[in-house]
């Protein structure tokens, strides 16, 4: 079905608007009296109309390079904006939350309330979404806050007293995180008058009012990427939510913290004139410093866990280091930074994809075996080799084995990193033993991982009642684990179609001339 | 309007005398100290309007003194309005933290009415026409959702007689209508969009900001965050379950039959749909933020004495 792109930018505001939609008539439904299998049918076919909406977008953004639309809504209109970043961002989530739904429908099934889950997920969709393709400030914040505040309900979901307790850190820091936010975009807006995402105008006087800006949007956007020292709610929330839960937490919602950051180093303190990196390669040093941190802390603390999700959680603090290095790299570098943001990018969308595959794992592995405790699991790969399987490819993900996408985004990152290293020289010539330290204990802890719960003999007797997960969480960790190989194989079909276009769109008119077409052809083309 | 040829020191005294004068009922710190008092011990609906009202009516005449008998200009040149966003910048956060430590829902509202009618004079004092727009909307806003917490209040005390907030635990369970409308409201104050506190919120703190008020900005914000503190913890507390270790709300029996708290439940229940609707739709015409607009544009572009 080809649109053009006036029907696609009437269609996104539609998109979003649909799952929340879909969540009020699903509370009707259950309201109503329906069967267990209409409402889980009804809620997975839902998030499969959104996956569908997102990938009907993909054809006029390659064409048009920037759809947006707009809806009346609040103080003014709803902005939205679909451009190939944001597509990127988008295409993942609404994948990863697909998945998520139908494994959710099995994992529900003894849940006493899934019809308050399945609604929560649907309109945490909406605001995802809403903030990767918003097109001002202030639909991004309001789509923001809603992601932060109702994802609460799926943290605490299991009602547990660790769950509550997690999920009161967490509101703290979301809270705590969304003021910094609405500080800075308040200051920004004082700097240039409008509200929309743009670069600064020529001549923006006061650099104090611009670096107070960056650091409360860093501030802001940081606590919900787990950028370290803002990561602490991360490592309990993430493992006390249910797993389909987990992995919209770890695979897609941190990563619109990450967009921000994206947006900021990009396109917001970009000048139109002169120098046009002359802010943000300052920043994107700050930046890159952070992400070399998280990446170290990240690996560290996640080698010393024996509490599966906790494991996963760090490793998602230390893959985030590795995205927000490589857009810092990026920045940093200016013209010559495409490859590192790319690969920052498409680590994003590499590990939205593999966490989301390891959290689904791991959470049919403690349905089955009763515990996700490392120290309790063992010899798991005879009783549960498709899950078994999947953890296996998202592992060799992560890990960055050749002809796994992981591969591809950390090779990117690392030479963003070398690059920098070598321009900045001094404390910076560290980075890229930073970076193999981190991606050494990334290969230990899930070398531990998989060898702990999977591989080791188990104590006699613990796992003979196990048997293999139920049919639709594996038909979504199998959905997650095709695009990690299809990818490893054909990186360039997310790089050439996406990646080029944001350079010539993120720049305003007398931007750069030359693209990634100059690095991507050689090491992508066959 | 002032007649000419007052003298500067005569017209500082008229402005701070006006100020007191006005600032009791305004409850401007630290004239505030009638309000903890009489606001909680009034009836329930009466402490509604007391709030969200007749302390409006306070500021309100707070404004017009400022603007249509000082006027901006005239303000500047006395020098008066740093005093003014001194005091109020007090009141945003000593109101806010004295509302912390008080278990007494009513008193706690009552110290959390302090805290946001200052926005408004700390807004007035910036003498910018966004930000005092913003003050306005926030005024008509705050209201709606002061008066649904109060009346949220008047129907817990009907049905449970519970006045505390450490007893509270299972509200969530036994009045989930009223709960849920408590929580909506909460979440109002904080300023969470799409509900009507957040549109009053980022007008004023972009008008604040763009006026180059940076330290009310910060003010404003530490007071969004003091009412997270105040109110989360209520919220937290309704939503409890049994499995916490405490007093519980859930065995008490009711005190009236329950149909008779049906039109109690209806006004709270009408309050929950008008801050939702002031917050989705805030710019529909007639509504609030047309006329804080326009009462903006009035005020500060008033003809006053030069």
């Amino acid at each position: 079905m080809e649109m053009n792109p006036v029907q696609a930018g009437a269609m996104l505001p539609l998109l979003i608007a649909w799952p929340v939609f879909a969540a009020l008539a699903a509370v009707a439904l259950a309201r109503f009296g329906c069967t267990r299998r209409l409402f889980d049918g009804f809620v997975i076919v839902a998030a499969g109309i959104t996956l569908a909406g997102v990938a009907l977008l993909i054809a006029p953004v390659l064409t048009a390079s920037r759809i947006s639309g707009s809806v009346p809504f609040g103080l003014g209109r709803a902005e939205f904006v679909a451009d190939p970043v944001g597509l990127m961002f988008a295409l993942p989530a609404a994948l990863v939350w697909f998945c998520s739904t139908l494994y959710a429908a099995a994992w529900l099934r003894d849940d006493p309330a899934p019809v308050r889950y399945q609604v929560t997920s649907l309109v945490l969709l909406a605001a995802n979404l809403g903030v990767v393709l918003a097109g001002d400030l202030m639909t991004l914040y309001v789509c923001f806050e809603v992601l932060g505040l109702v994802s609460l309900l799926l943290v605490i979901h299991d009602g547990s007293r660790r769950a509550r307790r997690a999920g009161v850190k967490y509101f703290w820091m979301s809270l705590g995180g969304g003021i910094s936010l609405l500080a800075g975009i308040f200051l920004f807006q004082a700097l240039t008058g409008s509200d929309a995402l743009e670069t600064l105008p020529p001549d923006t006087g006061n650099s104090t009012l611009l670096w107070a800006a960056f650091g409360l949007l860093l501030t802001g956007f940081g606590v919900k990427a787990g950028m370290v020292p803002l990561h602490v709610w991360l490592p309990d929330a993430h493992p006390v939510a249910p797993p389909p839960a987990s992995a919209l937490l770890s695979g897609v919602m941190i990563k619109v913290g990450a967009y921000g950051i994206f947006r900021c180093l990009n396109v917001l303190f970009m000048s139109e004139s002169g120098d046009q990196w002359a802010l943000t390669a300052a920043m994107g040093l700050i930046v890159l410093w952070i992400g070399l941190i998280t990446m170290l802390v990240g690996a560290i603390l996640a080698l010393g866990q024996q509490q599966a999700k906790r494991l996963l959680a760090w490793s998602s603090v230390s893959q985030m280091g590795f995205v927000l290095a490589g857009l810092g790299a990026g920045a940093y570098l200016g013209a010559d930074g495409a490859m590192a943001s790319a690969g920052g990018l498409l680590h994003i969308v590499n590990h939205g994809l593999f966490k989301g595959a390891l959290f689904l794992g791991m959470g049919a592995v403690a349905m089955r075996a009763g515990t996700a405790d490392l120290d309790r699991l063992g010899g798991l790969w005879r009783k549960m080799p498709v899950t078994f399987t999947a953890m296996l490819v998202a592992t060799a993900g992560v890990t960055g084995v050749p002809l796994f996408n992981g591969f591809a985004s950390k090779s990117m990152i690392h030479h963003g990193i070398v690059q920098a290293g070598e321009q900045a020289g001094g404390p910076l010539a560290l980075a890229e033993w930073i970076f193999l330290a981190a991606s050494a204990g990334t290969v230990a802890y899930f070398v531990k991982l998989i060898a702990y719960v999977f591989m080791r003999r188990p104590e006699h007797g613990r796992v003979d009642s196990v048997r293999e997960a139920p049919a639709p969480m594996l038909a979504a960790m199998l959905l997650l684990a095709v695009p990690i190989v299809l990818l490893g194989w054909r990186p360039d079909w997310l790089l050439q179609g996406l990646v080029e276009w944001p350079y010539q769109s993120c720049f305003s008119a007398g931007g750069r001339t030359g693209s990634c077409r100059d690095w991507s052809n050689p090491v992508f083309q066959r | 309007m002032l007649p000419d040829g007052a003298s500067d020191p005569a017209l500082i005294v008229a402005w701070a005398a006006l100020m007191t004068g006005f600032g009791v009922k305004a409850a401007l710190m630290p004239l505030h100290g009638w309000v903890p008092d009489v606001h909680p011990a009034a009836p329930s609906p009466f402490s509604a309007v007391l709030s969200g009202v007749m302390v409006a009516a306070g500021v309100f005449a707070i404004l017009r003194v400022l603007f249509e008998i000082f006027g901006a200009g005239l303000l500047q040149r006395l020098g008066v309005l740093p005093w003014l966003a001194a005091f109020a910048g007090f009141a945003v956060i000593a109101g806010a933290m004295r509302a912390v430590a008080e278990d007494d829902l009513k008193r706690r509202l009552a110290y959390s009415t302090i805290s946001q009618m200052a926005y408004v004079s700390l807004a007035a004092s910036l003498a910018s026409q966004t930000a005092l727009a913003g003050a306005l909307v926030h005024i008509v806003h705050h209201a709606f959702f002061k008066g649904g917490l109060f009346l949220c209040a008047g129907l817990i005390i009907a049905t449970t007689g519970v006045r505390r907030i450490s007893r509270m635990r299972g509200l969530g369970r036994r009045m989930p209508w009223t709960a849920g409308t408590l929580t909506l409201l909460a979440l109002a104050m904080i300023g969470v969009p799409p509900l009507s506190g957040f549109t009053g919120k980022w007008v004023l703190g972009s008008g604040m900001a763009q006026a180059g008020g940076y330290a009310h900005l910060a003010i404003i914000l530490a007071g969004s965050l003091l009412a997270a503190l105040y109110l989360w913890p209520v919220v937290y507390r309704i939503w409890q379950t049994a499995e916490e270790p405490g007093p519980d709300c859930g065995e008490i029996p009711d005190r009236k039959p329950r149909q008779d708290n049906r039109w109690m439940l209806t006004a709270v229940l009408a309050t929950g749909l008008i801050t939702l609707l002031l917050g989705l739709a805030p710019r529909l015409p007639g509504f609030p933020l047309e006329l804080a607009e326009t009462a903006a544009r009035t005020l500060l572009g008033s003809p006053a004495w030069k």
